[in-house]
């Protein structure tokens, strides 16, 4: 079964599967911050985030019939689900048939929305003297593109298989979230990259930091940390705001460690001289602003970049702009002089010629088909050079030529032409009732992979095979039964 | 018709009217509205970080885009609300102050002065709608919430009309909220009503009743819009 990889459709239900199973005591602790209140309400669905805000500023409880009368007559019972959902989230309490929110969520997620509270949960600065050289933002940005891009090297580099270790393997942390993540294996000549850490590398870097995060919180929770303060950090560092010092002193020791171990994916810089001093990069602040790169990239072309709620997708669109171009005879020129990149083209393009600044290839069936053997499906394929196109391309509605999109497929379901089945196979029944009683009773359970009424010939699976031995053995018992009485 | 889909961002443009004089006969103070109006603007926000979000001040002689616009805003030395959130509601504010500031009225008092004109925000609102249009590659839905406490303007009728069915046209939906004691502005009650947008009276000065009105009606976009119901209103005089 295919490992569905983290985005952030699987971290919201996660944290949603987590929040449901905590007990009452633990779930107040989560909510005790604005911060985690603000992140938890967006990770819930529309209907239910509009439900909540109704219910904010009310003070008293509701009937529950009341709330569902809120809702179009056809669309109650979706309305009656999301009360529920949000129940199960204890985000609502429910109590003789009145509704209300959960009183301590109220209170924080109001302090979110006003300004009041504990506003540390949002990241305290950091004051007090040290170097003059603050941190730039293009400083911060080429550090975690180093830190991140290291980590993809080392998962690429390996695929070679030529045993060079031109590619330094990161930070033991770094690989041991590869590994719980199975997206690279323990092999004999160290680590090799599975199916799914193909698939990873295809995905866009929001989907990529997610799964990272996602596999961290697992993590803690298998070693027992208190996952209620990984959880709040997680929350805390998502709402940071890029280029500004915050201080790492009112963190647990739990966070702190956290900090550290981030630190190596290039999530956060921490400054070596001042240890109480950490960044949040690029890679974090991006997860909270818009989800895809393509909105970004139109708006900030045009300069018009704070039109957005976030002002930091800049940063991270003018890193991710698209290189590669598709021509309808499948060819491809990619404008790049990057190795990751050139590699991670090289899983499925037959690159041919390579240049200073472009690299030249096609996409033939050969190569096309050793992906999709490595376990790298077309629409990944897809998906990537759609999200990496060059802007000219981009001008063109649909962004890839379809002659080359419906190649791919086709090529996928060449490997789809085939189902191998275990079977058994009847043939030479003396005598048509025979045929057709052992034909029905298949019928009826099920089994029947192929007959042919005129041949006499029937193709049953492994699992019917057993039963209708069972059946014609009973039938023989009982016709032999009746002969000799 | 497209459908509107749960995940689609939005654009809610604010108009806020920025009458001194027609603040002053309202039961509601300005300074308490516009605080609930900062809040309401926070969830807003807060719903889908890819919401966009553009406020118009409106005052009888200027309509100024108040955000996003280039004033600078001083950074504050501790962080004391989500920093999205600070950055839309310092330069409102401040926005609204500068206005407020430079209206130099004479005759305070007069029926002309109570009037505040519309058609010269709503246009101004859908040109900016049309621009963010224009630059976003997927689809976003737009709508206006209005906030006003002066009279009806008769000598904008035609404009106003105008710019309401090029709203209807483009489905924008505009909500009113009207904050002016006893009188209804009957052609922001038409406005609502073409565009399918909801008709608001706030009469009552109790803490918060506004941002209650504003967050259980105004608050949905258009898919939930469809899922919940909105509060019809009862007669309008065409």
């Amino acid at each position: 079964m295919a490992h569905q990889l983290g985005s952030e459709e699987e971290f919201k239900t996660t944290i949603a599967d987590y929040l449901e199973s905590l007990p009452a005591q633990f779930s107040q602790r989560v909510f005790s911050s604005p911060a985690a209140c603000l992140a938890i309400f967006r990770l819930i669905s529309t209907v239910g985030k509009q439900l909540i805000m109704s219910m904010l500023y009310l003070d008293t409880s509701l009937r529950l019939q009341d709330v569902c009368q809120w809702a179009r007559t056809d669309s109650q019972r979706m309305v009656r689900g999301k009360i529920h959902q949000l129940r199960k989230l204890q985000l609502v309490t429910e109590d003789h048939g009145n509704v209300s929110l959960n009183p301590v969520f109220r209170a924080q997620l109001r302090n979110a929305l006003t300004g009041g509270g504990d506003f540390s949960s949002f990241g305290t600065p950091f004051k007090g003297g040290g170097r003059d050289t603050r941190i730039t933002k293009a400083q911060l940005a080429r550090y975690a593109d180093v830190k991140w891009e290291a980590m993809l090297r080392f998962m690429v580099g390996r695929q070679d298989g030529s045993g060079e270790s031109v590619v330094q393997p990161p930070a033991e942390s770094v690989r041991s979230i590869l590994r719980t993540a199975k997206l690279m294996e323990d092999g004999e000549n160290g680590m090799a990259i599975t199916n799914s850490g193909f698939q990873f590398l295809l995905q866009d870097t929001q989907s990529q930091v997610w799964t990272v995060l996602l596999q961290y919180l697992r993590q803690a929770e298998m070693q027992q940390m208190d996952v209620v303060e990984v959880l709040n950090f997680l929350f805390q560092l998502v709402s940071l705001q890029l280029g500004r010092a915050y201080s790492a002193e009112p963190l647990t020791t739990i966070q702190r460690r956290m900090l550290g171990e981030l630190r190596d994916f290039g999530l956060v810089l921490q400054d070596d001289q001042r240890p109480m001093c950490f960044y949040a990069t690029h890679l974090v602040t991006m997860l909270s602003s818009s989800s895809s790169t393509e909105n970004s990239d139109k708006s900030d072309t045009k300069g018009s970049k704070a039109l957005s709620a976030s002002p930091q997708g800049e940063l991270a669109a003018s890193s991710s702009q698209g290189y590669i171009i598709l021509e309808t005879n499948c060819r491809i020129y990619a404008y790049t002089d990057s190795p990751l990149q050139i590699a991670i083209l090289g899983l499925f393009v037959h690159l041919v010629s390579r240049f200073s600044n472009l690299v030249t290839g096609a996409l033939t069936r050969d190569s096309v088909r050793q992906a999709l053997s490595q376990g790298i499906t077309a629409d990944q394929i897809i998906t990537f050079l759609t999200a990496n196109a060059h802007p000219q391309m981009q001008s063109h509605v649909p962004v890839l030529p379809v002659t080359v999109t419906d190649q791919i497929r086709l090529w996928e379901q060449e490997r789809n032409r085939l189902h191998p089945t275990q079977a058994h196979f009847y043939k030479d029944f003396a005598q048509k009732q025979d045929f057709d009683r052992v034909l029905r009773y298949a019928q009826d359970i099920g089994v029947v992979l192929w007959a042919s009424i005129e041949k006499r010939q029937l193709v049953v699976t492994r699992q019917g095979h057993v039963k209708i031995v069972e059946l014609v053995n009973s039938q023989r018992a009982a016709s032999s039964a009746t002969t000799s009485s | 018709m497209v459908e509107p889909v749960e995940s689609d961002p939005s654009l809610l443009v604010v108009v806020l009217d920025v009458n001194p004089s027609a603040w002053a006969r309202s039961p509601l103070a300005l300074d308490k509205a516009l605080q609930q109006i900062v809040i309401f603007i926070n969830a807003y926000l807060a719903l889908n970080p890819e919401n966009k979000l553009v406020v118009i001040g409106a005052s009888k002689r200027k309509c100024l885009l108040l955000y996003p616009s280039d004033s600078t805003v001083d950074a504050a030395q501790d962080i004391q609300v989500y920093e999205q959130f600070r950055l839309v509601d310092v330069k409102v504010l401040s926005g609204v102050q500068a206005m407020m500031s430079q209206v130099t009225v004479d005759n305070i008092n007069s029926l002309d002065e109570r009037q505040s004109p519309m058609s010269r925000a709503l246009s101004m609102a859908l040109c900016h709608i049309h621009r963010i249009n224009e630059d976003q590659t997927g689809k976003i839905w737009s709508r206006i919430l209005v906030l006003s406490a002066g009279e009806d303007a008769p000598r904008e009728y035609i404009s106003l009309m105008n710019s309401i069915f090029a709203a209807q046209k483009m489905s924008v939906l505009v909500d009113i909220c009207k904050a002016c004691g006893q009188k209804d502005s009957v052609f922001l009650q038409q406005a609502a009503d073409i565009t399918g947008g909801n008709y608001l009276k706030v009469n009552s000065a109790a803490d918060e009743s506004l941002l209650q009105t504003l967050m259980f009606t105004c608050l949905a976009d258009h898919y939930t819009r469809s899922v919940i119901n909105a509060p019809g209103s009862a007669l309008i005089d065409f």
